[in-house]
């Protein structure tokens, strides 16, 4: 039997580890709502991002920094990505970015394989933010907390930028109506390429507060994409608070499904997402 | 009468002529390759194919179908292992399994368009890979994979000889057959306006639904016959890292045709053994990046397939963007 203790603080991790979820997918759904493309390539950022974390952390130790300089790094070269690659396919059928998406995926895990090496690697956040709290009888990891605090920030932060700057308006604009945005005379060019920038960065954040708790291995890009694609379809894509929400509400089901049988936590998510698109298929949280 | 036997025969080879390609090349190629090798060339070629009357045809890429091919594999090996000793049966048992997951998959899947499906495939792909790895480990072996009872063995070259190629063959005319049907001409419709369909009083989920059921049968009739040959079934097959390797060999060899799928399953196969033969072990960590490489560049610049761009060099003019 499972003590009521153990799910109240397996209710509590999910909630935390789905701010996290939602931190990385935020870049996902608003590339595919702007820029009607599915940006696997995102899942590589993600991936990236926790390795260069872990190899700052080796070189460094510190997690601060790590953690700035890897999102830097990520954000530079998605411009590149973008400038050269994704660019070429806006406007064009979405299968095109299904599979650049999963070409750029493979080539960045190859060269994580090929840097790194396939084994897996693992590193413990700094002394500041380990160790743990108790509340009552349940434990919650001071990390887990840094985690809620940090992804409520980026979500203010990002609520902020897409609510009140102008090229957030502008973004924000181009999800409801692209058309109408380009005979505006705005740049859409320009606000593709700010959004994709950002969109990585945020992945890579995403991905670098992430890399503490996970073992990192080569294929971690590849388990995210579905996770990413879940919490979209489950919030609605484009939308920044269904994001929030879904991300919520997949963390609480894969732990959930995590007391019963780690193995199938994840399937649980896709299963969630299944029956979203069964009975309503824009997503619970869009208008 | 000699004379319009003959004109049939020239009739029938003109029209079909990538059909005796194919089956062409596949009789030779085990003097190239080790039958091993052109054993998987067959077999992620068949899927491949199964991969194309979705995506090539029907409009809609899929990122699951190692799902429907692995689900062959097993249930052959299930079947073979647990339930009966008649080699009919079992590949009767792989097909029906594949076909009835194929047919749950596709009530979901198929509801919304593009990056619905592919992605709900993947989600189904990989919901089962972690069944198998899961809490179905003790029937599946895991990692480990599934070693197979089977009640006659043959020759690995004979085998591939008398019973890989004229299912080939069998396969291929099927195909050829879906596609000229009423239907296949339904589910071409279907990916360029599906409006129109609609508004000559089709429904083109129903036509969607059983372009995806023709191409489960496909991918699990050749895994059964995989399980078959190796006596062995490997996690691989139904692992979610071999639809790359289904969608690489339809973009290489040219998406909308039936030689495509061959022609890219072939090339992604040397690529593989000249890899693992230069470099070994450490080939898998060039291999993905290589595909990858590929995916993009072919996506960007050469979206034809190398069949269009041969067959452009010989005829000098194109090929329309669905070849049946």
């Amino acid at each position: 039997m499972v003590s009521l203790d153990f799910i109240v603080q397996q209710t509590i991790l999910g909630l935390m580890i789905g701010t996290l979820y939602a931190v990385v997918s935020i870049g996902f759904s608003l590339s595919f709502g702007l820029a009607r493309i599915i940006n696997i390539a995102h899942a590589g950022f993600y991936a990236l991002a926790t390795y260069l974390t872990y190899t700052f952390m080796v070189i460094s130790n510190n997690f601060a920094f790590s953690v700035i300089f890897a999102s830097l790094i990520i954000s530079a070269l998605s411009f590149l990505v973008e400038r050269y690659l994704i660019s070429k396919i806006y406007g064009k059928h979405i299968d095109l970015s299904l599979v650049i998406g999963f070409g750029i995926l493979f080539v960045m895990s190859s060269v994580i394989k090929f840097i790194w090496t396939p084994e897996p690697k693992s590193f413990s956040p700094p002394p500041l933010l380990s160790g743990q709290i108790f509340v009552g009888r349940v434990s919650i990891p001071v990390y887990y907390l840094f985690i809620l605090i940090a992804s409520s920030c980026i979500f203010i932060a990002t609520w902020f930028f897409i609510n009140k700057t102008m090229i957030g308006r502008t973004i924000k604009a181009g999800i409801d109506d692209l058309e109408r945005v380009i005979l505006l005379g705005i740049n859409i060019n320009r606000i593709f390429t700010i959004n994709y920038v950002f969109s990585s960065f945020l992945a890579a954040i995403g991905g670098a507060l992430m890399a503490p708790l996970i073992s990192l291995h080569p294929a971690i890009g590849h388990s995210i994409i579905l996770l990413m694609f879940s919490i979209v379809v489950v919030g609605g894509m484009g939308s920044i608070f269904g994001t929030l929400v879904a991300g919520m509400i997949v963390g609480l089901s894969i732990s959930y499904t995590a007391i019963y049988n780690p193995s199938i936590a994840e399937g649980m998510a896709y299963l969630l997402m299944v029956i979203v698109l069964l009975i309503k298929p824009e997503g619970l949280f869009k208008k | 009468m000699m004379k319009t036997s003959s004109k049939n025969f020239g009739f029938l080879l003109t029209r079909n002529l990538d059909l005796f390609i194919i089956l062409i090349i596949f009789l030779v190629l085990p003097r190239f390759i080790p039958v091993t090798f052109a054993v998987h060339t067959l077999v992620y070629g068949v899927a491949a194919l199964a991969v194309n009357v979705m995506y090539g045809y029907g409009g809609l890429l899929s990122f699951g179908h190692a799902l429907l091919l692995g689900l062959g594999c097993y249930g052959t090996a299930f079947a073979l292992n647990y339930l009966t000793d008649n080699i009919v049966l079992a590949v009767a048992v792989g097909a029906l399994l594949t076909l009835s997951v194929g047919a749950l998959a596709g009530i979901f899947a198929l509801r919304r368009r593009d990056p619905y499906f592919s992605l709900v495939m993947l989600a189904f792909n990989v919901f089962f890979y972690q069944l198998w790895v899961g809490p179905l480990a003790s029937w599946t072996g895991s990692d480990m994979g599934l070693f197979v009872k089977l009640p006659v063995t043959l020759d690995k070259s004979t085998f591939y000889h008398t019973v890989l190629i004229p299912i080939l063959a069998i396969l291929l005319v099927l195909t050829k057959i879906f596609l000229k049907s009423c239907i296949g001409s339904l589910l071409i419709a279907t990916s360029e306006n599906e409006e129109k369909v609609k508004s000559i009083g089709h429904n083109p989920y129903v036509i969607k639904y059983i372009g995806l059921l023709f191409s489960s049968f496909l991918a699990g009739l050749i895994g059964t016959q995989l399980t078959l040959y190796l006596a062995y079934v490997g996690i691989d097959y139904i692992s979610p890292m071999t639809n790359p390797i289904l969608v690489f060999s339809v973009l290489v060899g040219g998406a909308g045709t039936i030689i495509g799928p061959f022609i890219g399953s072939i090339i992604y196969n040397i690529l593989n053994y000249i890899l693992l033969v230069l470099l070994g072990w450490h080939a898998t960590i060039y291999l993905e990046g290589i595909i990858g490489l590929f995916l993009i560049i072919l996506m960007i610049w050469f979206r034809g397939g190398l069949y269009r761009a041969i067959y452009r060099l010989i005829k000098g003019y194109h090929l329309p963007d669905v070849v049946r």
